[in-house]
């Protein structure tokens, strides 16, 4: 194998047909659905609760994998070679619990209580009167929501960019465009099923690329070979410092305090059904995340230094290496894959964050005294899904180099806040109001704070100690607090009964 | 291949996915 100098991302018509023909699917799907999600804002939050096993399971899991997964991990393990399955060995194992167990127990409580977000959970598990909950919860979704769907608006000009050759602005603008269509027709069950669909077109992209690409390089053993010459340990996962793969380790902190991945477990007709999605969901998950793992790896066989890839950034091996080794009908197929991941990821974000203005602040504070219209509530949601991403297109401007600061930053903050508060809820009878309270407010600030400060930020991930502070805290305050007296109770009804 | 290399490449992936399994075989509700 040779390097190739000055490689660049080749795209032909062919691959540019194959890709209008995925963007023409997810449009359709848009337009088919728009009926049902004017129903109501359950239907249009939750599809009325009525999604089967299989959809969720993908839905759940390409939501939370955004570009990150793709051009993130690959060039991930270009750069650092097999250690890169730390990455994501955290989320994937995360996710198989909160499948297996947390979703269940999410969405017998949620049903039960006709819950439609997460601000609304709180308020009806801690029986809170003052609106102080909903309004703190809204709040941070708020601040991180828009910097996650900003960060993938960005995503998605750099990849229309480097794919099509077009500038970044007229790729962030048709990113936001097929989004904005979707979404605001179709609501949670256009965004669940066409993630379904980028389902698809991810798995099949990171599984075919890796094959073939290997099978160009003369084999597995032929790739090992040339890594093993570049580097002995390049294919040794430990070969690694402890504190590394413990922060890598920690990224998975984040799946259970992500509302956009929450709502899915919601989102399922029958709760048992989560543990065929759990089996799933993990198979998806593993092939979408090692497939990631192996282009990375072969891709530094073929082309050896960063100097070798466009603009000298691993980011860009995916793209490439698509269009050195693939048919062109292919290649469009892994360009659709970029930008199904990114919008799999922010459609279901921009659908959280209207959720909490819309249900949360209007329907339940505002106008609370007021009987509203189901119709006019759908009407509602709809512009304000319009002024979200017309919100996030601002930050998206403004921090368009710092797109997967944001990405993590969001991932953290919403983990840390979440994560600990949301579980302790569901599995602990005496988490009291207070507690969550302290639990939410010091998972944002830690995050925040450490992220500022260049020591503490080198030293680890904000995530973990984040995560860390805000459990504890919950803990203390809530051991110092009374519990509602329906908890125990609550728990009791919402737990499974699993067969001896 | 080394160990440690088969474990990251091969082993690890194949155990979550064993994981998910085993935990859909271990615990099945009453009435289902």
């Amino acid at each position: 194998m040779e390097a190739a100098s000055a490689a660049t991302v080749q795209t032909s018509s062919l691959a540019i047909m194959s890709f209008l023909i995925y963007l023409l699917i997810i449009v359709v799907i848009g337009l088919l659905t728009a009926k049902f999600s004017s129903l109501g804002i359950n239907e249009f939050f939750l599809a009325g609760r009525k999604m089967k096993e299989f959809i969720v399971a993908l839905s759940a899991v390409v939501s939370g994998r955004s570009a990150w997964l793709l051009v993130g991990v690959t060039g991930m393990a270009f750069t650092i070679g097999a250690p890169a399955v730390w990455a994501v060995t955290g989320y994937i194992t995360a996710e198989v619990f909160l499948f297996a167990f947390v979703g269940k127990r999410l969405r017998r409580y949620t049903s039960k209580m006709d819950n439609i977000t997460l601000p609304d959970f709180f308020e009806s598990r801690f029986k809170d009167k003052s609106n102080l909950l909903r309004i703190i919860s809204v709040i941070i979704i708020l601040i991180f929501m828009i910097s996650y769907v900003a960060a993938q608006f960005t995503a998605g000009g750099k990849a229309f960019s480097t794919s099509f050759g077009v500038s970044e602005s007229t790729g962030v603008l048709l990113t936001v465009a097929i989004v904005l269509v979707y979404t605001i027709l179709g609501g949670f069950l256009a965004v669940s099923l066409t993630d379904m669909i980028q389902a698809f077109f991810m798995i099949a992209a990171l599984l075919v690329l890796p094959a073939i690409a290997i099978t160009h390089a003369g084999g597995w053993g032929e790739v090992m070979a040339v890594l093993r010459n570049f580097n002995p340990e390049f294919l040794d996962p430990f070969a690694f410092s402890v504190g590394g793969i413990i922060g890598f380790l920690g990224i998975g902190l984040g799946s259970p305090g992500n509302p956009h991945i929450l709502v899915r477990y919601m989102s399922i007709s029958d709760p048992r059904a989560l543990r065929k999605s759990c089996v799933i969901g993990t198979v998806w998950n593993v092939l979408m995340a090692w497939g990631a793992v192996f282009i990375g790896l072969v891709g530094r066989a073929f082309y050896l230094r960063p100097e070798n890839l466009p603009g000298q950034d691993p980011e860009n091996l995916y793209p490439l290496l698509a269009s050195a080794h693939l048919h062109p009908i292919l290649v469009g197929i892994v360009v659709a894959s970029i930008m199904a991941a990114i919008m799999s990821t922010a459609d279901s974000q921009l659908l959280v964050a209207a959720s909490g203005v819309v249900r949360d602040i209007y329907q339940k504070i505002i106008a609370r005294k007021r009987s509203l219209q189901q119709k006019k509530l759908v009407f509602l949601s709809r512009v304000v899904v319009l002024i979200m991403v017309i919100a996030a297109l601002v930050l998206a401007k403004i921090a368009s180099r710092y797109v997967f600061w944001l990405v993590l930053f969001a991932w953290g903050g919403l983990g840390a806040s979440f994560g600990p508060t949301i579980l302790l809820s569901l599995f602990w009878k005496k988490t009291t109001k207070p507690g969550i309270i302290a639990g939410l407010i010091s998972g944002t600030a830690v995050v925040i704070v450490w992220n500022q400060i260049p020591q503490l930020k080198n030293m680890i991930y904000e995530l973990v100690p984040a995560f860390i502070v805000s459990t504890l805290l919950t803990i203390i305050i809530s051991l110092m607090t009374e519990p509602p007296r329906e908890a125990e109770e609550e728990l009791r009804a919402i737990s499974a009964k699993y067969r001896r | 291949m080394s160990g440690a290399e088969i474990f990251g490449l091969f082993i690890l992936p194949s155990a979550l996915i064993l994981l998910s399994i085993a935990l859909y075989v271990f615990f099945k509700e009453e009435g289902e």
